[in-house]
């Protein structure tokens, strides 16, 4: 990540210059996409929580304070935005707000072309989301998005100690139902 | 094949010391089944990395931006028609006053002038405020809290049996703002069914 870059979009954004905005939604769109489906679970909700996150950056910006690197900041907004997403559809569904029908529908939206790719997306999809969210999360940040415990930890504001041994249990549910599937 | 795995995956967490890393290293070298079961355990993890690798149709991508900026320029001229819906009747009453009780002295009419413009002041800073506290809560993201995120698991047998006459309908969940969200779904993790 090119931090200079980053803050000197964020500069000119505050000064006034909008294509800034663009120009930092054009670089994370896709990270941010990615890390909502893969702790969402499906295209909807991450392009619910994607939008969401976007419309934040564009309000709060002027409150960057240039002590994290961008990225950080973005990250720890869209985690806490995805993590609050699983919990509305956790009410929703024990609530049975969300019938089946609405669920396969949903499935059905895409943005995955390759057939042979959607397959064994899908596959590895259901074994995530049956990991506890919070696992997920450290999961999918170190695996993912490659980033060091250290790095998770501004993210998450969670100890190291703790994010290893979360991961680790992630790593083992992991392996316990890839091998059940096969 | 699991007879290696648990000291694989401390070894992949970063759970293990200088000295147990150097052994599990040595180990990794001259044994052949543990070095199968370890390439056999990367290559499943690997296959995760594969989700951005994937082909997706770009028009998604490409129609992000200009789906959020209508959201972001509607959410604004929301704001300044409201703004104006509350300014509008404080200019009014303004002008009715000086219509009704015409300045008797130059002291009057500043005074006058001054709290109208305070009026005035008072309800923009405050209608920019409540604006933007709606989309984002103020120091929310900044005050990120580790404990804000409890255990993402709710009781099923509470839920089932109390829930529904909490909620009646699925929007008001989704019209919860973030922190009472929070606030409700961990009283309802902590809550013990008598």
């Amino acid at each position: 990540m090119n931090l200079d870059n980053d803050f000197e979009l964020v500069r000119k954004f505050n000064a006034g210059d909008e294509s800034a905005f663009n120009e930092i939604v054009k670089k994370y769109q896709k990270k941010i996409y990615w890390h909502a489906r893969q702790m969402l679970g499906d295209h909807l909700d991450a392009d619910e929580v994607t939008q969401e996150v976007l419309i934040v950056l564009y309000k709060k910006l002027k409150t960057f304070n240039f002590k994290s690197s961008l990225f950080t900041w973005i990250y720890r907004i869209v985690t806490t935005r995805s993590l609050n997403q699983i919990k509305r559809n956790q009410l929703k569904k024990f609530l049975s707000f969300e019938n089946a029908n609405e669920s396969e529908f949903a499935e059905k939206k895409d943005i995955i072309d390759d057939i042979i790719n959607k397959e064994k997306l899908e596959k590895l999809n259901k074994i995530l989301q049956k990991i506890p969210p919070k696992q997920r999360q450290v999961f999918v940040l170190r695996n993912f998005e490659q980033l060091s415990y250290e790095e998770i930890s501004k993210i998450t504001g969670k100890s190291i100690g703790g994010l290893k041994a979360n991961y680790f249990h992630a790593l083992k549910k992991i392996l316990e139902y890839a091998n059940e599937k096969e | 094949m699991k007879k290696n795995e648990d000291m694989i995956l401390k070894y992949l967490s970063d759970m293990m010391n200088e000295k147990e890393k150097a052994e599990f290293e040595n180990k990794l070298k001259s044994s052949n089944e543990l070095k199968q079961e370890y390439e056999s355990i990367l290559s499943l993890l690997n296959q995760f990395k594969e989700f951005e690798k994937a082909q997706v149709d770009e028009r998604y991508f490409a129609s992000l931006l200009p789906r959020v900026n209508e959201k972001i320029y509607a959410k604004k001229r929301f704001t300044v028609i409201r703004k104006l819906s509350y300014v509008l009747p404080v200019i009014i009453i303004f002008i009715l006053v000086l219509i009704m009780y015409p300045a008797s002295s130059p002291t009057f009419d500043k005074s006058l002038q001054s709290i109208t413009k305070e009026m005035v002041n008072y309800y923009s800073n405050n209608l920019d405020e409540f604006t933007t506290e709606q989309i984002v809560p103020v120091q929310y993201e900044e005050n990120y809290d580790a404990n804000f995120i409890e255990d993402l698991e709710l009781p099923r047998e509470y839920i089932n049996k109390y829930a529904p006459a909490i909620f009646e309908e699925s929007q008001v969940i989704d019209k919860l703002s973030d922190e009472d969200l929070s606030v409700f779904y961990v009283k309802l993790s902590k809550f013990n069914i008598q």
